[in-house]
């Protein structure tokens, strides 16, 4: 029986700028191979400061030459990761988490709507859409950020956008006065118009800060989209990732050993929340 | 258990008990008086021991889950080692009444959850539970409502029941147990012993004060989010977490690491948190999804009704102890009944 | 490379600096990471800033001061408040709660020579970037913010109430079971319960908790038997002057 709080070691092989606050880390283990599915995350360590959760943002194919975390700048732990240089190494435990419902989308329609840094554990998915293309119906990629700044996977964007049978549609919520856009202003749900996905043999999976996610799911419940057909990665505060610790609780629910992936329809009578 | 897995014993009997556990290995841990109130402690002396104890402060969960407890020890050097640390002596738990062994049971069941608190396990798997049927109840106990006492069946490897005075009926609850047992040539027991026992839970269970519903409450709590109780509650919350802290089956902890003043060695630290404090449940940048006392303390609540992540093994016991720390005298038994309509 | 650390007093009695002093058990391994430069109570041997760290000590109370910790804040990095002095006011600031006049003329024989104001905490005047509470802070916290400060981190100092340290060491509840009048449900932990540890009711050195719910607190104060006149004096002492106590303190 091994110890779940050990965290392995992996070494940091490269690191590349997303926008102003987040950065794309490539790892590698040390030792023996790693699997997980997407949107499953990993807590990670920087051993003396801390740990925290992170969503994986590569495909699960690449796992045996890399994975990679998609991390935003945002307290102690990720301070100190953005400190690091290809070569470091840092601990992984993981992956936990159930991930997105991929049995359940093979053959529908998906409706991914990412909001933020939300997107890192969309971009599986997408790539999963891409690299397997026939298992599934329509595929449109709702993403929205702040400025275009603070969109996260800009050199991949052409290919999203080539999906064949799906679109890319992106918007911002300001634009600062020297940067060109020809995309949406405004919140993520203002490009629901503009989807052509219908309710029916469609799954919406849905990424990005809470309130983001609440009005999203207004906006696809208005559609006609049931309530079990809105998948939603939760966050919460997790310092365990194991469902021992207890701080990531909605309600009854563990996000991180129930989640972080949940429909809404599980979560509409928790507590605690902003949906 | 059966008859055949019974003695009785006089109280020179329980210290050759004490000594016999020393012999094994094993360090005693029983309730001795503090001030007023009653601890866990180390123990050689049956008569340190006070067998009339009502509640400890802290439950047994101290010994099994500490407050604070190091997982592992780390080196940093071009990246890091890690030692595994958890600290695993044999030790006895004696004298521990039929609603903490229930809460035993659970933390058991909790962290043996796949994938294991490995240190929890290797904790438990060394410990002996020696049981105590309460001698008294008093107003805070009502462990009788929700059938967690006052009469033990399972969760001990012994369990000790006081039928007169200085006089103990001694039951087996696991191998364990009996081979230990064995070494102290007890007389067996006769049915009047067992007569004399079921007259005790009777009187016991005669003796409760306090009553408790939590039938359904699971659900029925969670379809009364917005009731007017959680609010009016948590303005006498203080949200000290003392509630959580003594609660036998509240598991929650923290996890951090301690750096030594090399910067180059450390320490990962588990230690028993509260959903009462408002920083327990904030995430990046300052959010906070239980930010006002009313949920934390609805969130609590909740938990004890077997309504939150917990689940069932989180469920209240009956102890009491919450209500006796409480500073500004929330009652879960109160809130229970209002919920349910009364 | 090692840390330049300055260490300031202003008004205060120097029981946070006497508290820094026992650093001296840990002077070993700390040495490899910072020299202090300017700390007259230690070493007479002054270097001038600027410094990494100042370690500022004690609340305002002079027009000299507030120019004086400008300064500081000019020469430092990293601004670290220590003890209630310079979070709150600390002890020097109950006598806000009356005139100024007043309170000079209990202590001093010629108060017309006095250049004094009301006492304010230093962040009333220069940001400061870590509060350690206390009276005196706990050598623990002011390592931990220490350590934080080389590794460029947010220090790990507790805001929870002094209730979960007390049970960490099981002590017996003096409030609910003792029915005194125990500050620890509304204070900040990080002391370690050091008096309740000793059968002391907690005095409330460390200040607010994160969110102290004060107006329960009153009542539970009240319900023991302490009059509004008792109650006041209690959320004064330390903090009087912080945005939780300060409606209390004003009764």
């Amino acid at each position: 029986m091994s110890n779940p709080y050990i965290p392995r070691k992996a070494i940091i092989e490269s690191i590349r700028d997303e926008t102003p606050d987040i950065k794309t880390f490539r790892i590698k283990f040390k030792d023996g191979s790693f699997n997980f599915n997407p949107g499953q995350f990993v807590m990670v360590s920087m051993l003396g400061v801390g740990e925290s959760a992170i969503s994986i943002s590569s495909h699960p194919e690449d796992a045996d030459k890399f994975v990679e975390l998609s991390i935003r700048k945002v307290g102690n732990v990720t301070g100190s990761i953005f400190k690091l240089k290809p070569g470091s190494t840092i601990g992984i435990r993981g992956p936990f988490g159930n991930g997105w419902p991929m049995d359940e989308a093979s053959g529908k329609n998906l409706l991914i709507v990412g909001g933020g840094c939300g997107q890192g554990a969309l971009r599986p998915l997408i790539l999963d859409v891409l690299r397997h293309r026939d298992c599934y119906g329509r595929v449109e990629i709702l993403y929205g950020a702040r400025t275009p700044q603070d969109l996260m996977f800009k050199y991949e964007h052409d290919i999203w956008a080539r999906v064949p049978d799906g679109c890319l549609l992106l918007t911002v919520d300001s634009i600062p006065t020297s940067v060109e856009w020809k995309y949406n202003l405004g919140v993520v749900t203002t490009l629901f118009g503009k989807t052509l996905i219908k309710p029916e043999n469609s799954l919406a999976l849905i990424c990005g800060p809470e309130i983001m996610m609440h009005f999203a799911v207004r906006g696809l419940l208005s559609m006609g989209f049931k309530s079990d057909q809105i998948y939603l990665s939760m966050e919460r505060r997790m310092k365990c990732g194991i469902g021992k610790c207890g701080h990531c609780q909605i309600g009854s629910k563990y996000v991180c050993k129930d989640g972080p992936v949940f429909t809404h329809s599980d979560l509409i009578h928790e507590p605690d929340k902003i949906l | 258990m059966g008859e055949a897995g019974a003695f009785v014993a006089e109280l020179n009997d329980l210290q050759r008990l004490l000594d016999e556990f020393t012999k094994h290995g094993y360090t005693v841990y029983g309730p001795i008086v503090k001030g007023k109130s009653w601890v866990f402690s180390k123990v050689s002396s049956i008569r340190e021991l006070d067998l009339n104890y009502t509640r400890t402060i802290l439950p047994p969960k101290k010994l099994l889950h500490p407050v604070k407890n190091r997982i592992f020890d780390f080196k940093l050097n071009d990246g890091f080692e890690v030692f595994e640390s958890c600290n695993v002596k044999n030790i006895v738990i004696f004298g521990i009444h039929p609603c903490d062994l229930r809460a035993i049971e659970k933390l058991d069941e909790f962290f043996s959850q796949h994938p294991e608190d490995v240190c929890y396990e290797a904790r438990r798997k060394r410990t002996l539970i020696v049981g105590l049927t309460c001698n008294a109840v008093d107003e805070k106990c009502f462990c009788n409502s929700l059938g967690t006492g006052p009469e033990a069946s399972t969760g001990f490897d012994i369990l000790i029941t006081q039928i007169s005075d200085g006089f103990f009926l001694v039951e087996v609850g696991s191998s364990k147990g009996l081979d230990i047992l064995k070494t102290l040539d007890l007389a067996e027991a006769k049915p009047e012993h067992f007569e004399a026992k079921r007259k005790h839970i009777e009187h016991l269970k005669s003796s409760f004060t306090k009553t408790a519903d939590f039938e359904g409450l699971a659900t029925l709590a969670k379809d009364k989010l917005d009731h007017k109780i959680w609010v009016e509650t948590a303005e006498r919350c203080l949200s000290c977490g003392n509630c959580s802290m003594v609660c036998p089956v509240c598991y929650c902890f923290d996890l951090y690491d301690s750096l030594d003043l090399t910067l180059k060695e450390g320490v990962r630290i588990m230690e028993l948190d509260s959903c009462q404090l408002l920083e327990y449940a904030e995430v990046a940048l300052g959010g906070n999804f239980r930010k006002e006392r009313s949920q934390r303390l609805r969130h609590w609540l909740l938990c004890k009704f077997g309504a939150a992540g917990g689940s069932t093994y989180t469920s209240c016991i009956g102890c009491g102890r919450c209500i006796v720390y409480c500073p500004a005298n929330i009652d879960l038994t109160e809130i229970a009944h209002v919920l349910k309509g009364g | 490379m090692k840390l330049k650390i300055g260490v300031f007093k202003f008004t205060s009695c120097s029981g946070c600096q006497i508290e820094l002093l026992r650093i001296n058990e840990n002077l070993p391994g700390l040495l490899n990471l910072m020299d202090f430069q300017n700390w007259t109570m230690a070493s007479s041997n002054v270097q001038q800033g600027p410094y990494d760290i100042a370690i500022v000590e004690g609340g305002i109370s002079t027009p000299e001061g507030i120019e004086e910790i400008k300064t500081i804040r000019r020469n430092s990095k990293l601004l670290i408040a220590i003890g209630d002095c310079a979070v709150f006011g600390g002890i020097p600031s109950i006598r806000n709660w009356m005139k100024q006049r007043e309170a000079e003329d209990l202590v001093y024989p010629k108060p017309e020579h006095l250049k004094s104001m009301k006492v304010s905490s230093i962040d009333e005047y220069v940001k400061v970037d870590v509060y350690l509470k206390g009276c005196p802070p706990h050598l623990d916290d002011m390592l931990e913010a220490l350590k934080a400060a080389i590794l460029n981190i947010r220090p790990r100092l507790r805001q929870h109430p002094v209730c979960i340290e007390c049970k960490f060491y099981e002590n017996e509840c003096l409030l609910t079971t003792y029915k005194q009048a125990c500050m620890g449900p509304v204070t900040a932990a990080g002391c370690g319960a050091i008096c309740p540890n000793v059968g002391r009711t907690c005095e409330g050195c460390y200040g607010p908790m994160s969110n102290p719910n004060v107006k329960s607190m009153v009542e539970r104060l009240r319900e023991i038997g302490l009059t509004d006149e008792d109650i006041m004096r209690k959320f004064r002492k330390y903090a009087g002057t912080s945005e939780y106590y300060r409606e209390v303190a004003r009764l």
